[in-house]
C-alpha cells in the first residue's frame, strides 16, 4: 500500500474534536466529528453526528461516501462503502464492508452485520437483536427523529467548543 | 481472604473523599460531575459531564454515589431528547454501591443503589434501573426500559430472567466495600 | 475455576445425610448461603425449593404501579395503564405522536418545532421499530390505552367462550367450594391470605370430566361430584368446536402454502406470553399488555412461620421480616493458598505489563490440583452473631447403604482423596458493627482474642516449620477465623475434589433470639454477663468443591509453597 497522504477538508461549520484521529483523504461537510482510518478517501456529508469511540473505515480504493444526517453512535464500527442519508448505526453495532446502506436504515445496538456477498440494504431496513434479524420500518416517526437529530447536532455545535479543544478546518 | 487488585500509584488520582480516578479516563466537564466518595473510575472510561442541560447557572450532569465502580472502557453519557420541541440533555443519577463492568455503555436516567451491571452491556437512553437490580454481561437494554427492583435482566433486548435473593442488598454492599479495600497501589510503591 | 462452598438444605431428603457430592443430581440440594433462609421456630435451614410462597402484592414491572389485588382479576393479570410488550421482540413499547403532515422534503426545511404531539398516537418499539399502526391500532389520545386495547381482547371469541364457561359453572363452583374447600383448606392452609386461598382452591377444584388426583379421598369426592353434576345442565358452546377448527385449519393451510420465509409465521416465543389463541402470521400479532409481577412472602414449610415478608411498596428492597441464613450461620469461604499465591505473583508482574495471554495460561495451570500431590486449603469462617461461637468440623458420615454398592465403592476407592480437617474446635469472634467500618486496621480491636491468635500462630510455627502445610488455625481477627485443611490426591485420582463437610457450632443462647435483627442489636449484647450462658449447638452440612484434579507429569510446577 502506498504511504497515506493526509489531506483533510473540513467545512467551516463542521465541529471536529481534537482527539479525533484522521488519516488519509477525508472531507467533512458541515456537521460533527469523525475518526476514520486509512485506505481510500472518505467523504462525510453534512449534519452527521459521530459519537465517541465510533470508527469509520474505508477498506476499498474508491471513495467512501457518507450522506447527510447520519448518526453513528458510541463505539460503532462502519466499513460500508456507501452510506445514504438519515441512517442510524446504534451503539456498538458493527457493519462490514460488504454492506451498503441506502437511507433511513437502522443497525441496532450491538448488532454485527457481515454479509458474505456485497449487499445493498433497502431504505428503512432495520437490523436488530442477537441474530441480526431484519424488518422493514414503516417510517412512521421519521420526521420527529430527524428533527431530534438536527437539534442534537445544533446543540453539539454550540456546546462542544465550550468544553473541548477543536480542530480547525481550512474552510471550503 | 480475597486478593488485592493492584494499580500503579502514578495512574490514579485519589481525592480527599477516597475517590480514585484513573488519569487514563476521559472526564469531560468535570465541574458538572459529582462523585460520592470511595468511587473508582478505571482507565479508559469516558464520562461526559460536558453534555449539560442548556440554561444559565451550574448544572449537575452525572452524579455517582459512594462505593461505585466505573469499569475499564465504560462510556457514561447523559441521555437526550426533545421535550415540547426543545432539545436537551438530561442528568444521570447513580446511587451507592453500583458496579459497572468493563466496556459497558450507559445512557440511563436513573440507577438506584446496589445495582450490578455486567461487562459489555449497553444501557439505552432514559433507562431506569431500580435498587438491587442486576444486568447480566452482554445485555442490551433498549431506551426507556424500566428494570424493577431485585430483578435480573439479560439478553437483547434485555428481559426479566429471575428474582434475585432477598439478601442481595447486604451482599452487594459487602462486595462493593470489599472491592474498594482490595483496590490498592502496588506494594512496592506503598 | 475458583473453589467454592455450598450449604445443604435437607428439605427434600428423608435421610439426615446429604447426598453424595459427586452425583450431578445432588446439586439441587446444595445452595449458596445467600439463597437460604433460617426458621427460628424449627431451628432449621430452609431453601427456595421448600418454602411456601404466597403473593403479597402485584405490580407492573414497567410503570411500577402497585395493582390492588381486587382489580388484578378484572384486568386479567396484566397492566391496565400504558404498558405494552412489542409483539415482535418483547421490548416495552412507547407511545408516540404522528409525524407532522409536511413530510415532503422536510430534510431541507428549517427545524420544525411542532413536536408537541399530534394525534393519532401509536405504539412504537425502539428496538425493532415495529409500530402498532402496522396492525391498524392507533389512539386519539396518549392515555388510557390499555382500556382501549382490552376491548379487543375481551371481544376475542376465546375470551367470550371462557367468560361463558365461567358463568355456566359459577353456581356449581359456589356449591362445590363450600363442600370440598373445607377439609383440604382447614388441614393444609391454616395461615393463608385470601389471595392464596382463592388461588389454591381454584387449582384444587374439580373440573367435571377430568379426574382429580387425590389418592386419599378420591372415591368419596368422585361420588360427591357425580351427585353435583346431575344438578347442572349441559354446557353449550358458542361455536361448534369441530366447525371452528375446520375453519381456521383451512386458512392455516392456505397460509402455509403461500409462505415465502419462515419469519412470516409467528415464532413460539412471540406467541408464548399471550393468553388467548394468537394469530399464526407474524404480521398479525398485536401488542400485549405487560403481565404483572408479584412480591412474594415466604413461610417455613413445617411450622408456617413467616421467613420473608416484603414491604408493601413495590420497589422497596426492604422487608418487614427477613430471616435469611446469612444472619445465623457462619459464612464460609474456601481458598487454595497455592493458587492464590500464584495469582498474586501474576498480578504483580502483570501490573508491569507482561503479555496477557501468557498470564492467562499461567493462571490456568498455577492453581490446578495435580494428582499425586497434596495441597492445603483455607476455610475462612465469618461469624454473623453478636456472640463468639465455637466451630467444630467433621467429614460427613457416608450412610451405610452408599458403600454397599460394589461398583460405587470401587469407584469411590479409586478416586478417594484424603481430606484432613482440624479436629479441635476453634473460636470465631463476635460480630460487631465496628468491624464493618474498619477498612484496614483490625488489629486495634483485638482484645482477649489476641492471646489465642498468638497461640495458634506459635503452634503453627512449631509443627509447620519449613512446610507451612498444617491443619489448624491460620489466622484470626475480628469475627473471621481462617483454618486450614489438607487434601491428599493419589496418583490415580480423577474427577473433582468435592466433599461433604459437617459444620457444628455452639453459640450462647441466653437470649431467646440470638440475632433476630442485626441492625437492631447492640454490640454490648455480646458482653452481657447477666447469667451463666446456656450453650446451644447447631450443625449443618456443606459441600466443599476445590476444583478438578489435573493429571500431568510435571512435578516442577507444583512444588509446595
Amino acid at each position: 500500500m502506498p504511504p497515506i497522504r493526509d489531506k483533510f477538508t473540513i467545512h467551516s461549520k463542521a465541529v471536529v474534536c481534537q482527539d479525533v484521529e484522521l488519516k488519509g483523504d477525508i472531507t467533512i461537510g458541515a456537521g460533527k466529528p469523525p475518526m476514520p482510518l486509512p485506505s481510500g478517501p472518505i467523504v462525510i456529508g453534512s449534519g452527521c453526528i459521530i459519537e465517541e469511540g465510533a470508527i469509520i473505515v474505508n477498506r476499498r480504493k474508491e471513495v467512501m461516501r457518507i450522506g447527510d444526517d447520519n448518526l453513528f453512535e458510541i463505539g460503532c464500527r462502519v466499513e460500508s462503502p456507501t452510506v445514504g442519508n438519515c441512517n442510524t448505526v446504534c451503539t456498538r453495532a458493527r457493519v462490514h464492508h460488504t454492506l451498503r446502506m441506502s437511507s433511513y436504515c437502522v443497525i441496532g445496538a450491538g448488532v454485527l452485520v457481515v454479509p458474505t456477498e456485497d449487499e445493498m440494504l433497502d431504505d428503512y431496513t432495520t437490523i436488530y437483536g442477537p441474530s441480526a434479524e431484519r424488518r422493514i420500518w414503516s417510517g412512521r416517526g421519521k420526521v420527529q427523529e430527524m428533527d431530534l437529530r438536527r437539534k442534537h447536532a445544533e446543540y453539539l455545535r454550540e456546546m462542544l467548543p465550550k468544553f473541548n479543544r477543536l480542530r480547525r478546518g481550512d474552510g471550503t | 481472604m480475597d486478593l488485592p487488585i493492584y494499580y500503579t500509584r502514578a495512574e490514579y488520582i485519589e481525592t480527599d473523599t477516597g475517590n480514585k480516578v484513573s488519569r487514563r479516563a476521559t472526564i469531560s466537564g468535570p465541574q458538572n460531575i459529582i462523585l460520592g466518595g470511595k468511587t473508582i473510575i478505571a482507565s479508559g472510561a469516558i464520562i461526559r459531564g460536558d453534555l449539560r442541560r442548556t440554561g444559565p447557572g451550574h448544572a449537575v450532569v452525572i452524579s455517582l454515589g459512594r462505593y461505585c465502580l466505573i469499569g475499564e472502557g465504560c462510556v457514561m453519557r447523559p441521555p437526550y431528547k426533545t421535550y415540547r420541541g426543545n432539545f436537551n440533555y438530561y442528568p444521570m443519577k447513580i446511587g451507592d454501591h453500583v458496579h459497572i463492568g468493563a466496556n459497558s455503555i450507559v445512557e440511563a436516567a436513573t440507577i438506584g443503589n446496589h445495582v450490578e451491571i455486567g461487562k459489555n452491556c449497553i444501557i439505552g437512553k432514559f433507562t431506569i434501573i431500580k435498587d438491587c437490580a442486576k444486568i447480566a454481561d452482554n445485555t442490551v437494554i433498549p431506551p426507556n426500559t424500566v428494570v424493577p427492583a431485585l430483578a435480573l435482566f439479560a439478553g437483547s433486548p434485555g428481559r426479566f430472567v429471575e428474582d434475585l435473593p432477598e439478601s442481595t442488598p447486604e451482599m452487594v454492599e459487602a462486595q462493593t466495600k470489599q472491592y474498594y479495600t482490595r483496590f490498592q497501589p502496588l506494594p512496592q510503591e506503598r | 475455576m475458583a473453589p467454592k462452598i455450598e450449604y445443604y438444605c435437607p428439605c427434600l431428603a428423608e435421610s439426615p445425610y446429604p447426598p453424595p457430592p459427586h452425583l450431578a443430581s445432588s446439586s439441587y440440594s446444595f445452595h449458596a448461603l445467600h439463597n437460604l433462609f433460617f426458621c427460628e421456630e424449627c431451628d432449621a435451614v430452609r431453601c427456595n425449593r421448600c418454602v411456601l410462597v404466597e403473593v403479597s402484592g402485584y405490580y407492573c414491572p414497567n410503570c411500577l404501579f402497585e395493582v390492588p389485588s381486587a382489580s388484578v382479576r378484572a384486568e386479567k393479570n396484566r397492566c391496565a395503564r400504558n404498558c405494552f410488550l412489542c409483539p415482535n421482540c418483547r421490548n416495552t413499547l412507547t407511545v408516540v405522536p404522528s409525524d407532522p403532515p409536511e413530510d415532503v422534503d422536510s430534510r431541507m426545511s428549517p427545524i420544525v418545532s411542532t413536536t408537541l404531539g399530534e394525534p393519532p398516537f401509536f405504539l412504537y418499539c425502539n428496538h425493532c421499530r415495529w409500530d402498532s399502526a402496522e396492525v391498524d391500532i392507533t389512539f386519539e389520545k396518549p392515555t388510557g390505552l390499555a382500556a382501549q386495547l382490552q376491548k379487543f381482547e375481551d371481544s376475542a371469541p376465546e375470551s367470550l367462550e371462557f367468560e361463558r364457561l365461567k358463568e355456566h359453572f359459577e353456581p356449581f363452583l359456589r356449591a362445590s367450594s363450600s363442600s370440598t374447600a373445607l377439609p383440604s383448606a382447614s388441614s393444609h392452609h391454616v395461615h393463608t391470605n385470601p389471595i392464596t386461598a382463592a388461588a389454591s382452591s381454584a387449582l384444587a377444584r374439580d373440573i367435571p370430566g377430568v379426574g382429580k388426583y387425590n389418592p386419599l379421598s378420591r372415591s368419596r369426592i368422585g361420588r360427591d361430584k357425580a351427585a353435583h353434576r346431575q344438578e347442572y345442565p349441559d354446557y353449550k358452546s358458542r361455536v361448534e368446536v369441530g366447525h371452528a377448527a375446520a375453519l381456521s385449519g383451512e386458512v392455516d393451510v392456505e397460509l402455509l402454502r403461500h409462505l415465502e420465509t419462515v419469519g412470516e409465521v409467528a415464532s413460539l416465543e412471540q406467541r408464548w406470553s399471550n393468553s388467548w389463541v394468537t394469530p399464526l402470521r407474524a404480521s398479525d400479532l398485536k401488542p400485549l399488555r405487560i403481565p404483572l409481577q408479584s412480591k412474594k412472602s415466604k413461610r417455613c414449610p413445617s411450622c408456617r412461620h413467616i421467613l420473608i415478608k416484603p414491604e408493601q411498596k413495590a420497589q422497596s428492597t426492604r422487608f418487614k421480616i427477613k430471616l435469611v441464613a446469612a444472619n445465623y450461620l457462619p459464612a464460609i469461604a474456601v481458598t487454595l493458598p497455592h493458587a492464590q499465591a500464584a495469582l498474586e505473583m501474576m498480578k504483580r508482574s502483570s501490573a508491569k505489563s507482561v503479555s496477557a495471554a501468557a498470564a492467562a495460561e499461567e493462571q490456568q495451570t498455577a492453581g490446578a490440583l495435580i494428582a499425586g500431590h497434596s495441597y492445603s486449603f483455607h476455610l475462612a469462617f465469618t461469624n454473623p452473631l453478636y456472640d463468639p461461637i465455637q466451630i467444630r468440623l467433621a467429614k460427613a458420615v457416608v450412610p451405610a447403604h452408599m458403600t454397599e454398592d460394589a461398583e460405587a465403592a470401587e469407584r469411590a476407592r479409586r478416586s478417594t482423596f484424603q481430606i484432613q480437617l482440624p479436629s479441635a474446635a476453634f473460636p470465631v469472634g463476635a460480630f460487631a458493627e465496628a468491624w464493618e467500618y474498619d477498612d484496614e486496621d483490625e488489629d486495634m480491636f483485638l482484645d482477649e482474642d489476641g492471646v489465642e491468635l498468638l497461640d495458634a500462630r506459635g503452634k503453627k510455627g512449631k509443627d509447620g516449620r519449613g512446610k507451612s502445610r498444617s491443619v489448624g488455625i491460620v489466622d484470626k481477627r475480628a469475627n473471621v477465623t481462617i483454618v486450614s485443611g489438607e487434601v491428599l490426591i493419589p496418583k490415580e485420582a480423577r474427577g473433582d475434589v468435592k466433599f461433604n463437610m459437617l459444620v457444628s457450632y455452639t453459640y450462647r443462647s441466653d437470649d431467646p433470639e440470638p440475632s433476630e435483627e442485626v441492625e437492631v442489636g447492640t454490640p454490648s449484647r455480646s458482653h452481657g454477663t447477666n447469667k451463666a450462658p446456656e450453650m446451644k449447638n447447631f450443625s449443618f452440612y456443606t459441600v466443599v468443591d476445590l476444583g478438578s484434579i489435573m493429571y500431568r507429569e510435571e512435578p516442577k510446577l507444583t512444588a509446595d509453597l
